[in-house]
């Protein structure tokens, strides 16, 4: 290859790389995720199994006990109530020590259209 | 317990955003952001919070995401940080939020009356979301390394299988709601990163480094600098946002 076919070829890389917006950022190699998989794969397997033990009749019974709990209507007296969704929460360490440890349900509302968060405590069903 | 007042994150339209693209047509049913040092943050007061958070669009109809009466057809979630006067916060929103926020606590669980914080500076954070074509069950994850807090949340989202490309909607983002007559929150006491991202591939369920991205600002005004002033780095590399040029730059 001649020094003159060197230079095009890098003259020609240089405007090619200016003419690309920097924005525009390609990766033709893409590398398996390998780290942090184990336990991200933990918590995957946990939640199809998990999410499918609240059912509909559980989340109203929930609803209505939080409602009813003291705190609940101290603070939310006259203002509109809107149960939105629940979401768990576990700890891994705590769940491969013992795999029967209940999660913690969050209950999402909004209240006046501001979101509101109960966390009703797993093991103790303390709101 | 906690009433929140602050707006939230809502879609990606003011911040900067690093976008999973269409480019290489890659179909995708998962997105994870990773945060391996969670940033330290002190509040400003005056100041709004700011966001690091994972978006994603269900593919097909791209209006009246944030319409609760447009769900299943349209559908979109978005889980991360947001840092307030509470400290760092995981997050989520979705359709059927409106958008609007909802917070979640991993870590403490007893003293609700005081502010929980279930992300402590320098925390390992992985945020995921996930479309199973098999159920059209969509789900959110934070989880949090150091402690082994984690959480989620799902849904099903019927004739959900993809997550949409090429749009702002699916993407990492960095917000601050510029809340009229303040600047950007400058409250890092270094520029956040968002360490790496990654795309789960429809073909084989693998997770993937993204196969590209699109970086851009949404809303910075006057934003005469370029994205490489805001946004350095890529979702491979690590993405470090540069608050002071942001707050500079990007203010009302």
């Amino acid at each position: 290859m001649t020094s003159k076919t060197i230079k095009t070829i890098l003259f020609a890389g240089l405007i090619a790389a200016m003419i690309l917006p920097f924005s525009m950022v390609d990766f033709a190699d893409a590398d398996k995720v390998n780290d942090k998989d184990k336990n991200v794969k933990a918590i995957e397997k946990e939640a199809k199994n998990t999410s499918k033990q609240l059912t509909k009749a559980d989340k109203e019974n929930l609803d209505q006990k939080i409602k009813s709990t003291k705190k609940v209507q101290d603070l939310l007296k006259g203002k509109n109530v809107v149960l939105i969704d629940e979401s768990y929460h576990g700890n891994l360490l705590e769940l491969e020590a013992n795999p029967d440890t209940p999660l913690d349900i969050i209950m999402h509302y909004e209240v006046d259209g501001q979101p509101f968060t109960v966390v009703v405590d797993g093991t103790t069903n303390e709101i | 317990m906690k009433l929140y007042e602050e707006n939230g994150p809502l879609l990606p339209n003011n911040g900067i955003v690093a976008a999973y693209p269409n480019w290489n047509n890659q179909a995708i049913d998962g997105l994870r952001m990773d945060i391996d040092n969670t940033p330290d943050w002190t509040y400003q007061f005056g100041y709004g919070w700011n966001a690091l958070l994972l978006n994603g669009q269900k593919a097909g109809q791209n209006w009246g995401l944030c319409t609760p009466t447009q769900f299943p057809n349209a559908y979109f979630a978005q889980v991360g940080l947001i840092f307030d006067s509470t400290g760092a916060d995981f997050a989520w929103a979705d359709t059927q939020t409106s958008c609007n926020p909802q917070r979640i606590f991993t870590s403490v669980f007893t003293g609700l009356s005081g502010d929980p914080a279930p992300a402590s500076t320098g925390d390992d954070l992985i945020f995921q979301i996930t479309v199973d074509d098999s159920t059209d069950t969509w789900i959110l994850y934070a989880y949090n390394i150091t402690t082994s807090d984690y959480w989620y949340k799902s849904k099903v989202v019927s004739s959900s299988n993809l997550l949409a490309i090429g749009t702002p909607n699916t993407s990492v983002f960095y917000e601050n709601p510029r809340v009229a007559g303040t600047g950007w929150s400058n409250g890092f006491a270094a520029d956040p990163v968002v360490d790496n991202a990654y795309e789960r591939r429809d073909s084989n369920g693998g997770w993937y480094n993204w196969s590209s991205e699109a970086q851009n600002d949404f809303q910075c005004n006057p934003g005469l600098l370029s994205i490489g002033d805001y946004l350095s780095g890529t979702t491979v590399t690590g993405l470090t946002f540069d608050v002071s040029d942001i707050d500079a730059d990007c203010g009302i």
